[in-house]
């Protein structure tokens, strides 16, 4: 029941419509009984065919009837000619039709409308069903369903009669521009168009088009940037038309600890299946991954556990035929890696953007200085994306995103924590980057809401992420020669054992001044962590004596 | 210039009514010959689901008679295809055998010939593209490919299917904006999306996809003046949307990305003080669908009263641990 607004009405009144619909339903609920009684009976007869749409008219979603229906048809085919089936297939359409004025999202009337079409097909059942969609869309120019039959029905014309419709055309004037004046722009149609135009160019990436084609998309969509900068579904196709087609996953970073392997590449890829490890430095026995898991969000961090402890390890790309397509090989050549040695790629940061993406940057620069503080969101957000894309690593980007989404903290409270995480992010990095290659990682007071990043430094032994707003150290688990945390100051409340799992060097995790009020996982974390000295309380922070068994029940030296 | 959205009225609800709710669940499952009832039989399955998981929630498993909901379903099962059916004469069909399966694992009452039946019945509709279909009539929608993971996952019989080929299908629906529709063609939209992420989730394979993207995209739906979510850009919030949304961000672990009390607050207002249940935006009528999409969201964003709901399920989440799920 979606949109049916609450009439208050006298008790009387009330009691009066409810008895009128009761009647009602009590008539529904005995006609289908019947048609159910006759369906049992294998009745194909036409009062079955009858009082079936009778219901349907009624409540459409009724989809046994449905199948009811087209069962009694498909059995009665047989002794008509062919123009008497499309005769009543068309009759069928026309029920549908009238179901859709009941209700234009019911799924089962929409699918009988395409099982019609499939029976019978035609040039003219095809061009009257399109005219009908482009009537429904004018009615409701959000409706997916009949978008969806509309794309079917065109998918049914055949090649040769393609040429006479341009739903391209079509497309574009569903999201046009005088539209946007007057109700916003048509975020279904953009959609639509950015389907016909991956389909005519075999693309799946907006900055992939030819650049022609690319020029007039980006004309098509600037003018309703301009118009209504708030309107999200002109941004979001700017944003896709600003995409390129991600180049092949490479490792940036590769760290052996113990039995445990981090990975770290450039983009996300199913590690795991893409390469092959095997022991010493020259390619020795096949090591297996005993298991695998994806750290974050990115799909490009993994952290493997190896069946067997090797002084060394190297990795080659895996013996794929790459038949499907689906996994392009990781790795190039061979990476070897010592237990505690670290292997970085010497890849060269890209730092200027591609000459239309800069094109755009620089319009949406000039645009921004005419906007107000909350009609801006959508263009700094697109600024930042187009940033972060294409040159993640260039110092251009790190100081920019890091004011756009500054301000964005403030124009847009609602995403605030989207916006702290990417200045999290770009913080991570630009310490990073900065920081000597040793094997500290200090993180201390930069307001960090998140670790992603820290991965790249995973041979740290002596971690800092103290004074900031973390909530969680999952991502500690990037870390595997950890010894020492220094996590004070953060906003955990919740200590979950499960993050130090594995981290078989840890030694001292310092949570003092969080305000932690349960942990988890105590009994389950396997397997057993060794001695660690945990430092809890401090400052005003009451520690539970829960908290405290809780800890050393899983073997920890509890200093509070 | 103004956009989609709604104003709370200052009258609405801002606290939890945590009995109403109980009361209109109860009343809503004994009103039998009302018009409402009568007309959604063709989803009664799906409806008791609601029930029976919003009760659950709410720690009110007495208020329905388990042993007529358990009969119920026993004959809604079709021995010949191994499928469940909304209700009794009704065809078989993937959305009720979830729905079946769901209330049958809450309740503890699973049988071996359901098991046998379920994956029989679901195995025959997954297509060559590894799409599934919802019934023999051939309609094919990702909510099917969700119907078809979420049951045999909680029947811990995935190995019916091919996984691989269901993952597939639902990648070859991700659309330019970084979200999926009910096909390969389709617009995006929270619900299609809330079962695509779900079937990632399930089969282990979000990182194929751009989390960060779709995150983005998701705390998108949060509307500025009710604080409500909706389900595609530039259209009305909705409280069913508050589950498919926050959900799926939950499934994706960006839950901070949105602004959850303002989110609660829209929640709150979409309760009938007079009848119990939700509505889907406040003022609007009350049904069982919104009352337990509203409910299961409050309990995501932590709301006391409410027992903890699993973000992939949208079943008590003590279930799912004890299915060995979580």
């Amino acid at each position: 029941m979606h949109g049916r607004v609450k009439v208050r009405t006298s008790a009387e009144q009330a009691e009066i419509k409810r008895k009128e619909r009761q009647k009602q339903a009590q008539q529904f609920a005995a006609v289908k009984n019947k048609i159910f009684t006759l369906r049992a009976e294998g009745s194909h007869a036409p009062e079955a065919m009858d009082m079936t749409a009778r219901l349907l008219e009624q409540n459409p979603d009724v989809a046994t009837l449905f199948n009811y229906r087209r069962e009694i048809l498909l059995h009665n085919k047989k002794d008509m000619t062919e123009e008497e089936y499309a005769g009543k297939i068309k009759e069928e359409l026309q029920l549908s039709t009238t179901c859709l004025k009941r209700n234009p999202k019911s799924y089962s009337a929409w699918h009988h409308r395409r099982w019609c079409v499939l029976q019978v097909g035609g040039e003219d059942v095809l061009q009257q069903e399109l005219a009908l969609t482009t009537r429904y869309l004018g009615l409701d120019e959000r409706n997916f369903h009949c978008w969806d039959y509309r794309r079917f029905v065109v998918s049914q014309i055949p090649p040769e009669a393609q040429a006479k419709i341009d739903e391209k055309q079509f497309a574009k004037v569903a999201a046009d521009v005088d539209k946007v004046v007057e109700n916003f722009s048509n975020y279904s149609a953009w959609h639509y168009r950015s389907k016909l135009l991956m389909a005519e160019h075999s693309v799946q990436f907006g900055l992939e088009l030819p650049a022609a084609v690319w020029k007039e998309e980006l004309a098509l969509v600037t003018d309703p940037i301009f118009i209504d900068p708030v309107d999200q579904s002109s941004w979001i196709y700017l944003q896709w038309l600003l995409t390129p087609r991600p180049a092949p996953a490479r490792p940036r970073v590769v760290f052996l600890h113990n039995r445990t392997l981090v990975i770290v590449c450039d983009q996300p890829v199913k590690v795991a299946d893409a390469i092959t490890i095997t022991s010493g430095d020259d390619g020795g026995a096949r090591v297996c991954v005993q298991s695998s898991s994806c750290v974050g969000r990115s799909g490009a961090v993994w952290t493997l556990h190896l069946a067997e402890h090797c002084p060394a390890v190297t990795i080659t790309a895996a013996e794929c035929d790459g038949s499907d397509g689906s996994q392009p090989p990781l790795v190039t050549g061979a990476i070897e890696v010592r237990q505690d040695g670290l292997w970085r790629s010497a890849a060269a940061a890209v730092t200027a953007l591609p000459e239309r993406v800069q094109g755009v940057v620089d319009m949406l620069l000039e645009l921004l200085a005419d906007l107000t503080e909350t009609d801006m969101r959508a263009c700094l957000q697109t600024l930042a994306y187009a940033y972060t894309t294409h040159v993640p690593d260039a110092a251009d980007t790190k100081r920019l995103c890091l004011q756009w989404f500054t301000q964005l903290q403030t124009a847009d409270p609602l995403r605030r924590g989207f916006y702290r995480e990417m200045c999290s992010r770009l913080n991570i990095a630009q310490q990073l980057s900065e920081a000597d290659d040793d094997t500290t990682l200090s993180l201390s007071s930069l307001h960090l809401s998140c670790l992603d990043g820290i991965e790249s430094a995973c041979h740290a032994k002596y971690v800092d992420v103290s004074d900031n707003a973390l909530t969680t150290l999952a991502r500690l688990s990037v870390l595997p020669r950890v010894e020492s945390v220094n996590a004070s100051g953060n906003h955990i409340s919740t200590l979950d054992m499960a993050w130090f799992q594995g981290l078989s060097s840890l030694q001292r995790v310092d949570v003092r001044n969080n305000p932690i009020t349960s942990v988890c996982n105590a009994a389950t974390a396997a397997p057993p962590l060794p001695r660690v000295e945990v430092h809890i309380g401090g400052g005003a922070v009451q520690v539970s004596a829960d908290v405290v068994d809780a800890l050393k029940s899983a073997g920890w030296t509890v200093i509070v | 210039m103004e956009r989609k959205d709604v104003d709370l009225p200052a009258d609405a609800p801002k606290a939890f009514l945590r009995q109403q709710h109980i009361d209109y669940i109860e009343q809503w499952n004994k009103r039998k010959g009302e018009f409402e009832y009568v007309m959604s039989e063709y989803l009664r399955m799906s409806g008791l689901y609601w029930c029976v998981t919003a009760l659950e929630l709410l720690d009110s498993r007495d208020k329905l008679d388990t042993a007529a909901v358990l009969k119920f379903i026993d004959e809604c099962f079709d021995d010949a295809s191994g499928g469940f059916s909304a209700s009794q004469g009704h065809d078989p069909h993937l959305l009720y055998t979830l729905s079946a399966v769901q209330i049958l694992c809450i309740y503890d009452a699973m049988q071996q010939k359901y098991v046998d039946g379920a994956c029989k019945f679901i195995a025959a509709l997954q297509r060559e593209d590894g799409s599934f279909q919802g019934d023999e009539w051939g309609e094919v929608d990702t909510r099917f490919s969700f119907c078809a993971l979420a049951a045999l996952s909680l029947l811990g019989k995935l190995d019916a299917i091919n996984v691989d080929a269901a993952v597939q299908h639902v990648l070859r629906c991700l659309n330019f904006d970084g979200g999926f529709g009910v096909g390969t063609e389709s617009e995006s939209h929270a619900g299609q999306i809330y079962c695509c992420v779900g079937v990632l989730t399930i089969a282990n394979r979000l990182y194929s996809i751009d989390q960060t993207k779709l995150g983005l995209w998701l705390s998108q739906r949060q509307l500025e003046r009710s604080g409500g979510f909706n389900g595609r850009p530039e259209k009305l919030p909705d409280v069913c949307y508050s589950w498919w949304v926050l959900s799926s961000i939950q499934m994706l672990q960006c839950q901070d990305w949105i602004d959850a009390d303002r989110l609660k607050a829209f929640i709150l207002a979409c309760q009938d003080d007079e009848s119990g249940g939700f509505a889907d935006r406040p003022g609007d009528m009350v049904d069982p669908f919104h009352t337990l999409f509203g409910i299961a969201a409050l309990s995501m964003l932590g709301e006391s009263d409410i027992d903890r709901v699993n973000c992939v399920y949208c079943m008590p989440h003590r279930v799912i641990q004890r299915l060995g799920l979580a």
